[in-house]
């Protein structure tokens, strides 16, 4: 277990928030630390240009991807045995998806056609929440990735309920 | 109390039937292919014909390829698939910070093949090209970020001070986008980067990379 941790990200719930409640639940103590006006002067520094970032003892590690699953790991929220952990990271990926047509509408500037996008980006979600429906009932009694809740059940539960807080135009 | 929360956990059996489903392509196949190989575990490499796909995509999980069937079990998910086939090769850490180091540049490198994707449905020969010649011009940004990480590692690897999935996914990406499948995007563009072209021929010819690409065909831009 490391000695410090500290996460830098915005406030919103976004790419921050799986990794936020992964060490939560494992009782992780972590400085959750929300960036807002200082991310100009910060970004030069961060590995990729980007947040999130997390320091552990220290050291950088930066790409939500990687940051999600090292938390889970110390969360034991990750399988040890290969194959397991392989069923986690498949839910995981596809839950990834979810993200990028959103964001990739907040850099548009006019409000109009940047509603518009995302309302398209809404429609285009309807049928992945209907795989993930779909999986979760495939699943039964069990969680997205076996009998025990995992990295992968934080990661659905965050992202969707990020993308349906009304941040984004459009009706679900 | 010594050992690290996810240590591979000892005597893991190497599975007895492994069978990667994907298309005849490099594309995002190539990176477990290569580990599998590595870490020489048996499997049968799959290669579906596009003709075969309709009939094929609803029995997969997410419509999608690849698939990897493991004694019974089906992955789906390029990254899952490639991080399991990564642990049986051994080259992905146990330790999980060092984990870390090599996800973060899997997680970068994987923004490389979405750049192109969307061009292989554009029907419009003249239009497909400029897509991709367009993609092309937003790829080598990423390649000189990917240039930097090179010469930054000390060690000539990008994550650690040994050969892992990390090496593995940015070569084989690299060399699959420039393999002149994609206008605009040959070798000749690694010319503006010297030390990732460097990088590229020491992985390839790493004597177990060398001798799987020996016996591949269509793969010019992964052998030395």
């Amino acid at each position: 277990m490391p000695n410090s941790l500290r996460l830098l990200y915005f406030p919103h719930a976004a790419r921050g928030e799986p990794t936020r409640l992964m060490f939560a639940i494992g009782k992780i103590p972590f400085e959750d630390n929300r960036v807002t006006s200082q991310w100009q002067e910060l970004k030069p520094s961060t590995p990729f240009g980007q947040l999130p970032v997390l320091e552990v003892d220290g050291t950088a590690i930066a790409q939500a991807g990687a940051i999600e699953r090292y938390a889970a790991k110390l969360a034991h929220l990750y399988p040890l045995d290969p194959l397991e952990a392989a069923q986690v990271d498949q839910v995981v990926c596809f839950i990834h998806d979810f993200l990028p047509p959103f964001s990739s509408t907040r850099g548009i500037s006019d409000p109009v056609a940047r509603a518009d996008a995302q309302r398209e980006a809404t429609e285009n979600l309807k049928p992945k929440l209907a795989k993930l429906n779909e999986m979760v009932e495939d699943a039964g009694s069990n969680y997205l990735a076996g009998p025990k809740l995992t990295y992968a059940d934080i990661a659905a539960f965050c992202y969707v309920s990020f993308l349906l807080s009304g941040m984004f135009a459009g009706e679900l | 109390m010594g050992n690290s929360p996810s240590a591979l956990p000892p005597l893991t059996p190497k599975p007895n039937n492994v069978k990667l489903l994907y298309f005849n392509l490099a594309a995002k196949g190539e990176p477990t292919r290569l580990m599998l190989s590595i870490g020489k575990v048996n499997f049968e490499d799959k290669r579906v014909p596009f003709e075969e796909w309709p009939q094929l995509k609803s029995s997969t999980p997410f419509g999608q390829l690849p698939v990897l069937e493991v004694d019974g079990t089906t992955i789906a998910q390029a990254g899952a698939i490639e991080r399991y086939a990564a642990k049986l090769a051994h080259l992905y850490p146990s330790d999980p910070l060092s984990a870390a180091k090599v996800d973060q540049v899997v997680c970068f490198v994987d923004e490389f093949l979405p750049l192109f994707a969307p061009t292989m449905g554009i029907t419009d020969p003249e239009a497909k090209a400029n897509a991709q010649r367009e993609a092309t011009e937003k790829l080598k940004p990423k390649l000189a970020k990917l240039n930097e990480m090179v010469e930054k590692a000390g060690n000539g690897y990008l994550a650690g001070s040994k050969l892992t999935y990390a090496d593995i996914a940015a070569f084989c990406y690299v060399c699959f986008l420039l393999s002149g499948m994609f206008a605009g995007a040959t070798m000749s563009v690694l010319d503006s980067y010297p030390a990732l072209s460097n990088y590229r021929k020491k992985i390839a010819s790493l004597p177990e990379v060398k001798a799987y690409y020996e016996k591949q065909s269509d793969r010019d831009t992964f052998k030395p």
